[in-house]
């Protein structure tokens, strides 16, 4: 299952932290053959061995057999939240965004309050897609790249009903629920040119997800770290404080191994002056799944919460650094939270806080 | 962790009070998952599995099975390719060794390491790299998710060394093991208070031996002291094909007089040449070349070249990287040619002498092709040999790709799994190196009757009550 020449050991978090087979994938593959072949019914103890997953995709980038794991994962909690099993955690979601177009069970009219003294332009061609978590939870990522975008100069736009793109749905096996919000996303991005988002969820999901469930529906999506790259590139972003952090980067999944966005954050953090990076073990395509992904922060707080203290906050501490850096709303509220515990000093924050900052 | 059941039985309460709630279960969502490991053999579900964390707690735990009888069966990550890592009997408890994860001490001094039974090839070469180190034999051909307990418990070989290093079980310098009374022992130099870990024979015997290889049939492997190099710098890398069977097999045994090779696999038989290749030759090999001195590592190339040119060898191309990590993308490749043919795969890998590699493969192309007829039910078969512990010996691997979800051909994969194993034993004389109960049920049987009769006896001297895998060993 291993490529690395010293033997990268580390794949599944879950597995780390719950210790039988029946939580990391090769026990889940013989939950779904037993399933099939009908010789084991669906119990509320099987649904929380295949809820517990962060459908992160390390195991599958792993697997020599190049078995699509993660399809099998959401087929079967499909299977599951049809028969009955789903989380009452992720029911009270599913529930929440077919009232109020997000999971976090907020008000629908309270999603912009974030942009407050933001100028927004209506026509622009750019549009920002904000994201559950950053117009909610995490108001300063939004904060910080939609000013990042007013410094320099972009005609952008934020949805003035933007819905949650679907992704804690599809995650969790509720993706029949999950067909209206990407249509109407769809329908609103019918004049963009060019999507941003600040959340790797939401990017993978629209790039990924959207066009294989709406019939071939691309949309041309960029994360905020391959913006901001570009910004920097063509000279429309120049930096001119020092920012003087010893950092390391912690991957989303859904950006990493979901999209493939490994190297764009990295070079906007070597182009901030000031900054140290050092890269925790393992890193890239390698790396750790936060604990957050796949419905495990909302369906099973505290397995999240320790995954983030035990493969992000202590490696983190250990290496040296007194940041860590993401590119994910999600992924920086559970290692926040884990700090927390922990009682770490170690601060977490979003690549484009870092880059207002050194502007 | 979640369980719908709402009353415990006794054992897990038992089990519970030794190693933790929370590493024992009983829920058959569980149980499920280790109902089988990479082989063919079908799903046997066990009725508990407790996780222990030491050899302390195991020994406590098999004083219980004695006294109630319980069958117990180790396992590790459950790779093994033969019905090792299950349990034959329903009412077995199974030991997920696999909290066991720790290196203990990488000695500079003794250059040894000591690490736990349950660590995986993974992490313990990940912390042998750190410090420049690897075992000379490192990682089986289940790749690097293969505990090291279960490595050296079933004497497991791939090309990752073993034509240096020989099996896992080659490797060990000293034991620690727990007997089926509950005993902890260990073995070599370390059975003496004050001996070290630096030596395997010592104190009126090969201790290690009895277990090494044994599957757990005599005792739990908790711990082990490996041999250790240094990481090589520099490599290098060759590929011949060969127009007769005995140019290629001269060229073979010139490479290990000569001690050239790391790691020298064969690519026997026409078809498996044709495939690797593309051209129609007999036998082809190819070769890894290892060392700290570049000089020494392009000196003893351009020897390997001239043995191959000496028996008419041409040179080709080959599919392995020429990096560092040429190793690990062998370590690979089972799971790569599956999924190329996204089959379920079996593997029947034993040793002969390099002398029976032609007849082993024309027995081979004979029985899978002929007399089996796999064409017909789209099974594949890849076959591949690498030379073992610098001797003129072969661990030769047929292996069988085939279509899992079709009842007809897993029917006819299992019959011709099945029937190859007692098809080589008894025509060019395959010799197991490990056995799974898919080897064992055909091998110890035939096995010289006085060789029978001692593995009987010790078995009862150690495990009187039999509750250490029974039935694995047919016994």
């Amino acid at each position: 299952m291993i490529r690395d020449r010293d033997g990268t050991y580390l794949i599944c978090p879950v597995r780390e932290i719950m210790g039988f087979e029946s939580y990391y994938a090769r026990g889940r593959m013989l939950q779904a053959r037993h399933i099939l072949e009908r010789r084991m019914t669906p119990t509320p103890a099987l649904a929380e061995r295949v809820y517990s997953c962060m459908t992160c995709g390390n195991c599958k980038d792993h697997c020599g057999s190049e078995i699509d794991l993660m399809s099998i994962y959401e087929a079967m909690r499909e299977d599951l939240a049809n028969a009955g099993f789903g989380l009452d955690e992720h029911k009270r979601f599913v529930e929440g965004v077919e009232e109020n177009r997000n999971p976090y069970l907020e008000l629908k009219t309270d999603r912009l309050k974030w942009a407050s003294g933001i100028k927004l332009d209506n026509e622009g061609k750019l549009i920002y897609f904000v994201g559950c978590t950053s117009s909610y939870r995490r108001q300063e990522i939004a904060r910080a790249t939609a000013r990042i975008l007013e410094h320099t100069n972009r005609d952008f736009r934020i949805l003035d009903d933007e819905w949650c793109c679907g992704s804690p749905l599809l995650r969790t096996g509720y993706k029949k629920q999950s067909l209206e919000l990407i249509q109407h996303n769809l329908k609103a991005f019918q004049d963009a040119e060019t999507i941003i988002t600040s959340c790797a969820g939401c990017y993978k999901t629209i790039k990924f997800d959207y066009p294989k469930i709406a019939d071939g529906a691309e949309t041309n999506v960029l994360h905020t770290s391959e913006y901001v790259l570009s910004l920097i590139k063509d000279g429309s972003l120049e930096f001119n404080k020092e920012v003087k952090e010893v950092v390391t980067y912690h991957d989303p999944c859904h950006l990493s191994r979901g999209g493939g966005v490994y190297e764009a954050p990295r070079e906007v953090l070597k182009s901030i002056p000031g900054i140290i990076i050092k890269e925790m073990y393992p890193t890239g395509k390698n790396s750790l799944c936060c604990g957050a992904g796949g419905g495990v922060k909302s369906g099973f707080k505290d397995l999240a919460v320790r995954i983030a203290e035990e493969f992000k906050i202590k490696p983190s501490e250990e290496l040296g650094v007194n940041t860590i850096v993401t590119t994910c709303p999600f992924c920086k509220t559970n290692m926040i939270d884990a700090a927390v515990k922990a009682g770490s000093k170690i601060g977490v924050v979003d690549l484009v806080e870092l880059t207002e900052k050194a502007m | 962790m979640y369980s719908t059941q709402g009353t415990r039985s006794e054992l897990y309460n038992i089990l519970a009070n030794i190693s933790g709630s929370g590493n024992v279960t009983e829920e058959p969502a569980d149980l499920i998952s280790y109902s089988m490991d990479s082989s063919p053999e079908p799903a046997r579900i066990p009725r508990i599995v407790v996780r222990p964390g030491s050899a302390d707690e195991i020994s406590q735990i098999l004083r219980i099975a004695n006294r109630h009888r319980y069958p117990v069966v180790p396992r590790g990550a459950g790779t093994c390719a033969g019905g090792g890592a299950t349990a034959l009997q329903g009412d077995s408890i199974i030991l997920d060794l696999t909290r066991l994860n720790k290196v203990l001490e990488i000695s500079d001094i003794d250059l040894t390491v000591t690490a736990q039974a349950g660590i995986t090839w993974g992490a313990l070469l990940h912390e042998l790299a750190k410090k420049g180190y690897r075992p000379p034999f490192f990682s089986t051909e289940s790749g690097f998710s293969g505990t090291i307990g279960g490595a050296i418990s079933s004497a497991s070989m791939a090309s990752q060394g073993a034509t240096v290093g020989g099996s896992a079980a080659d490797n060990v310098v000293t034991l620690e093991v727990v007997l089926p009374t509950g005993d902890i022992i260990r073995t070599g130099s370390d059975a003496l208070p004050n001996g070290g870990k630096f030596a395997k024979i010592c104190n009126g015997g090969d201790f290690a031996g009895i277990f090494l290889g044994s599957m757990g049939v005599y005792a739990i492997i908790t711990e082990a002291t490996f041999k250790l190099e240094l990481l090589p710098e520099y490599s290098a890398f060759g590929a011949y094909v060969f127009d007769r069977w005995e140019d290629g097999i001269n060229f073979g045994l010139k490479m290990i007089k000569s001690k050239i090779p790391e790691t020298l696999n064969a690519i026997p038989g026409n078809r498996a040449v044709k495939k690797s290749y593309n051209v129609d030759k007999p036998v082809a090999f190819k070769f890894v070349i290892e060392g700290d001195d570049k000089a020494i590592v392009e000196r003893k190339k351009e020897l390997a070249d001239s043995y191959a040119r000496e028996e008419n060898g041409v040179e080709v191309e080959d599919s392995i990287k020429k990096t560092k990590e040429w190793w690990a993308e062998w370590g690979n490749r089972l799971n790569k040619i599956a999924a190329k043919y996204e089959m379920m795969w079996g593997m029947i890998c034993h040793r002969i002498p390099l002398k029976k590699l032609p007849e082993a493969q024309a027995t081979a192309d004979e029985y899978f092709y002929e007399e089996m007829k796999i064409d017909e039910y789209n099974i594949k078969l890849e076959v591949g040999a690498y030379f073992t512990d610098m001797r003129p010996a072969l661990g030769y691997y047929p292996y069988i790709f085939f279509d899992d979800s079709d009842p007809k051909v897993r029917k006819k994969a299992w019959e011709v799994w099945d029937g190859w194993f007692e098809k080589c034993i008894t025509t060019y004389g395959a010799c197991p190196y490990w056995l799974g109960y898919g080897w064992a049920r055909h091998t110890v049987p035939k096995l010289r009757t006085p060789v029978y009769n001692m593995m009987v006896t010790l078995k009862r001297a150690l495990d009187p009550n039999n509750i250490l895998n029974p039935g694995l060993f047919t016994f």
